[in-house]
C-alpha cells in the first residue's frame, strides 16, 4: 500500500500544474465568456433564461475542450514513459506490485477528470451569481427568477449530465466517467503491447458511450419511452470492469515493455 | 512545495468529491425554496377551513404537490428522474370524454353518432378499443327556414357519461329534432371489426324514451337536451323547455325517473320562438359540471352573457341528488379578474355545507405585464372563492413562482415571429380537486 501511496502521488505530482491551470480556466472563463454575451442585455431586450445564455456563451464547448485536453495530457504521460529515457522500464522494475503501477496512472487520470467536474460546477455556479445581478439591476428586479439557479440545474439536459439529481441518472454519469477513462488508459496500453485487438472493444465502448451521452443530452424528446437506463448504466461499468481487467493483466506481463 | 507534491492526491480526491457531494445536496435541497402560499385578498382564511384543496403546479422536470388544509398550505416537490410530457386536459369542443383510464370520442356523421372508446397510456397517446353507434332522432324537414344541416344543442360529448364500467350516451338534439330520443346504455364491439359483427347483436339497451313531441310544431322554444349527467349512481338529463332549465334523475338499472327539478327564467341565445322578454341574460349552453358522487351533489356552471366589458358572469346551479332532485343553491358569479386562461386553466366548483367553492384561473390583462406581448405569457393568476347564500364572502389567490417562467418571452414582440411554447419549459396547475 505504501508502494502504491508513493506512486499515486508521484503520477499526480505530474499533473499538479496542469491541472490547476485547466481547473482555473474552468472556474474562470465561463463567468467571462458569459458576461460578453450579456453585455446588451437590457430591460428592453429578450432576457434568455440562463442555462440558455450558458450554451450561447460557449462554455458547454469549453468544457468539452478541457475534458479532451485532460485526455490528451493523460495520454502525453503515459507516453512519456517511453520517450526519452524510457522511464518505463524503471517502472516496471520497481518493488511495488504491478497492480500498483497500473492503479496510480489509472486513478491520477479518474482524480484530474474529478477536479475538472468540480471546477466546471464552480464555474457555473459563479456564472448564475454574475447573471442574476446583471438582469436584477434594471426593470425593477422583474427579470429574476426567485429560485433560479435550482431550476436551471434541473431544467437543462447539460446540467443534469454534469450533476444528476435522481439515482439512475448518477449512475449512468458514473459510468461514462468510468468508461472513458478507463477505455483511454486501455487504449493507450493495447497500443503499447500491440494488442491491437482490444481497439475493438474501446471502438464498441466509444459507440456506447456516445448514444448514452445523445440520449441524456436529449432526455425531453424521448418521454415516450421512459426508462432507468440501468441496461446502458451496466453495460458501461461491465466494460470499464474489462478495461480494468485486461489492462492490469497487459500491465502485469509486462507485454507493454 | 515539495511536501505538497507528495501527498496532493488523496486531499484533492476529497476536496473534489466533498464540493461535488455538497453542491448536489445543496441543489436537492433548494427544490422546496420556491414560493407557496395561500394569500387572502377578501374575507377571512375561515371561509376554506373545512375544505381540502389539492394540486400539482408541475413542468416537464418537476412536479409539486401542494395540500391547503385547514387553511394552511403545505407543499413538496418532487424532481423526475426523467422528463416527462405535460399532461393536462382542457376541454375544447370534439375533445374526448375522460373518465379513469378510458377516454370517449364522438363523431357526428349526420345520420350516425359513432362513439370510440380508447384507453390511455402513459406516452400520451391512446389506444382504440372499442366502438359503437348510434342513430339520432330525426330532423323536421322547414319547407322555409334554413337548410343548415345538423345542429345539436351542444357538442355530442355532453350526452357521454360513464358510471362504474357502463357508458351511456344521449344525442343532445336541438329543437329541429322530432319524433323520440332516447338515453342508451351503449354495447362497444371491438374496434376494428365492424364488418365481421352482425349489428343485432349490438342493439344498445334503451334505458329513458325521452318524446320530443315539443319540437313537432316548430313554434315557441320546444325542447332541447343539453346533456347528460352521472351523480353517483344517478343519471342526469339536462334539457330546456319552455324558458326552464330542467335536470331529471334516472335510476341507472331500471331507467325509471326519480324527480326532476325545474329553474325558471333559463334562456338561451338566439332561438327562433323565443319570447324574447328583453333585460333577461341569456344563458350559453356549454356548461360545466361539477359531480360530486359522495355528496350526491352535481353543479353545473353556466356562462352568462355579460353586458360589462371584460367581466365573466356565470350561474352556478347546485342540484341535490339525495332525494329525487332539488335545487339546492342557484348563485350568480362575476369575476372581473382578467381573462380566461384558454390554454390550461383551472376551473372548480364545489356545493358542501351550504356554502359553494370555487378555484378558477385567470390570465392577467395586457396592463399586468405590458413586456408580454403575446397572450399566452400574461401572468397567470389562480383564485379561491367561496360563497355563502350567494354572497362573496372570501376570495384568496394561491401564489407562486409560476409566471416568472415567462420572462423568457419578455420583449418578445409578435412582429419577429413566433416562438416555440412548450408546456415542459412552463410551469402549469393541474390535478386540482376538492376533496
Amino acid at each position: 500500500m505504501k508502494g502504491f501511496y508513493r506512486l499515486l502521488n508521484f503520477e499526480f505530482a505530474k499533473w499538479l500544474a496542469f491541472i490547476a491551470a485547466v481547473c482555473a480556466v474552468a472556474i474562470f472563463a465561463p463567468p467571462i465568456m458569459l458576461y460578453r454575451q450579456l453585455k446588451h442585455y437590457s430591460e428592453y431586450a429578450v432576457n434568455e433564461r440562463f442555462e440558455e445564455v450558458y450554451a450561447s456563451s460557449g462554455s458547454v464547448l469549453l468544457f468539452l475542450i478541457l475534458f479532451a485536453l485532460v485526455c490528451a495530457f493523460f495520454l502525453i504521460t503515459v507516453y512519456a514513459d517511453y520517450w526519452g529515457s524510457k522511464s518505463v522500464y524503471t517502472y516496471l522494475t520497481l518493488p511495488v506490485r504491478r497492480e500498483a503501477l497500473y492503479f496510480s496512472k489509472a486513478a491520477a487520470l479518474v482524480i484530474g477528470l474529478l477536479l475538472l467536474l468540480t471546477a466546471q460546477l464552480i464555474g457555473i455556479r459563479l456564472g448564475y451569481s454574475l447573471y442574476e445581478s446583471k438582469v436584477a439591476g434594471y426593470g425593477d428586479g422583474q427579470f429574476v427568477m426567485r429560485n433560479g439557479y435550482f431550476l436551471a440545474m434541473v431544467r437543462s439536459e447539460f446540467f443534469r449530465l454534469l450533476l444528476p439529481l435522481s439515482f439512475s441518472r448518477m449512475l449512468s454519469s458514473l459510468g461514462l466517467l468510468l468508461v472513458t477513462a478507463t477505455g483511454l488508459y486501455y487504449g493507450a496500453l493495447c497500443e503499447r503491447s500491440r494488442k491491437y485487438s482490444g481497439f475493438v472493444v474501446v471502438a464498441a465502448a466509444a459507440w456506447l458511450g456516445i448514444r448514452v451521452l445523445g440520449y441524456r443530452l436529449n432526455e425531453m424528446s424521448h418521454y415516450g419511452e421512459p426508462t432507468g437506463l440501468y441496461m446502458s448504466t451496466v453495460l458501461l461499468f461491465a466494460l470499464s470492469g474489462y478495461f480494468v481487467w485486461h489492462g492490469l493483466r497487459l500491465v502485469r506481463r509486462g507485454a507493454i515493455a | 512545495m515539495d511536501k505538497i507534491k507528495r501527498h496532493a492526491a488523496l486531499p484533492a480526491l476529497a476536496a473534489a468529491i466533498a464540493i461535488i457531494v455538497a453542491l448536489t445536496a445543496s441543489i436537492y435541497q433548494a427544490k422546496d425554496n420556491g414560493s407557496f402560499e395561500v394569500r387572502d385578498l377578501i374575507g377571512s382564511r375561515e371561509a376554506i377551513r373545512d375544505v381540502v384543496i389539492r394540486g400539482e403546479l408541475r413542468d416537464g422536470v418537476q412536479r409539486t404537490s401542494f395540500r391547503i388544509e385547514e387553511g394552511r398550505m403545505r407543499a413538496d416537490t418532487e424532481l423526475f428522474e426523467q422528463p416527462k410530457r405535460a399532461d393536462f386536459y382542457h376541454y375544447v369542443p370534439g375533445s374526448p370524454m375522460r373518465s379513469g383510464e378510458m377516454e370517449y370520442f364522438v363523431q357526428n356523421e349526420s345520420s350516425l353518432h359513432t362513439i370510440t372508446s380508447r384507453r390511455m397510456t402513459d406516452q400520451g397517446y391512446s389506444i382504440p378499443v372499442g366502438m359503437a353507434e348510434v342513430v339520432p332522432p330525426p330532423m323536421r324537414r322547414d319547407s322555409n327556414g334554413p337548410n343548415d344541416g345538423v345542429s345539436l344543442a351542444n357538442p355530442p360529448e355532453y350526452g357521454l357519461t360513464r358510471i362504474g364500467d357502463s357508458v351511456y350516451y344521449t344525442v343532445p338534439v336541438s329543437s329541429r329534432f322530432i319524433g323520440s330520443s332516447a338515453i342508451y346504455e351503449l354495447k362497444f364491439y371491438s374496434w376494428g371489426f365492424r364488418s365481421g359483427i352482425d349489428p343485432q347483436d349490438y342493439t344498445h339497451r334503451k334505458l329513458a324514451e325521452i318524446p320530443l313531441a315539443a319540437n313537432e310544431s316548430g313554434q315557441g322554444t320546444g325542447i332541447e337536451i343539453l346533456g347528460l349527467e352521472a351523480v353517483g349512481e344517478r343519471l342526469a338529463l339536462i334539457f330546456a323547455e319552455n324558458g326552464a332549465l330542467h335536470v331529471r334523475s334516472y335510476d341507472v338499472r331500471t331507467g325509471e325517473s326519480l324527480g326532476e327539478a325545474t329553474v325558471l327564467e333559463f334562456r338561451l341565445p338566439a332561438r327562433e320562438g323565443d319570447s324574447g322578454a328583453s333585460g333577461v341574460a341569456s344563458f350559453y349552453e356549454g356548461y360545466e359540471a361539477y359531480p360530486d358522487h359522495e355528496r350526491s351533489t352535481l353543479t353545473l356552471n353556466f356562462r352568462r352573457g355579460s353586458s360589462v366589458a371584460n367581466r365573466i358572469d356565470m350561474t352556478a346551479l347546485s342540484f341535490g341528488f339525495a332525494d329525487g332532485v332539488e335545487l339546492a343553491d342557484r348563485t350568480d358569479l362575476s369575476f372581473s379578474d382578467g381573462d380566461e386562461d384558454t390554454y390550461s386553466g383551472i376551473s372548480l366548483l364545489s356545493y358542501r355545507n351550504g356554502k359553494l367553492y370555487a378555484i378558477r384561473s385567470f390570465r392577467g390583462p395586457e396592463t399586468e405585464q405590458p413586456r408580454a406581448l403575446f397572450d399566452i405569457v400574461r401572468p397567470k393568476h389562480l383564485y379561491a372563492y367561496v360563497y355563502e347564500r350567494s354572497k362573496l364572502i372570501y376570495k384568496g389567490e394561491i401564489v407562486t413562482d409560476l409566471n416568472e417562467d415567462n420572462i423568457l418571452a419578455y420583449n418578445q414582440s409578435p412582429y419577429q415571429g413566433s416562438f416555440g411554447y412548450d408546456q415542459t419549459d412552463y410551469r402549469y396547475f393541474t390535478n386540482m380537486a376538492f376533496e
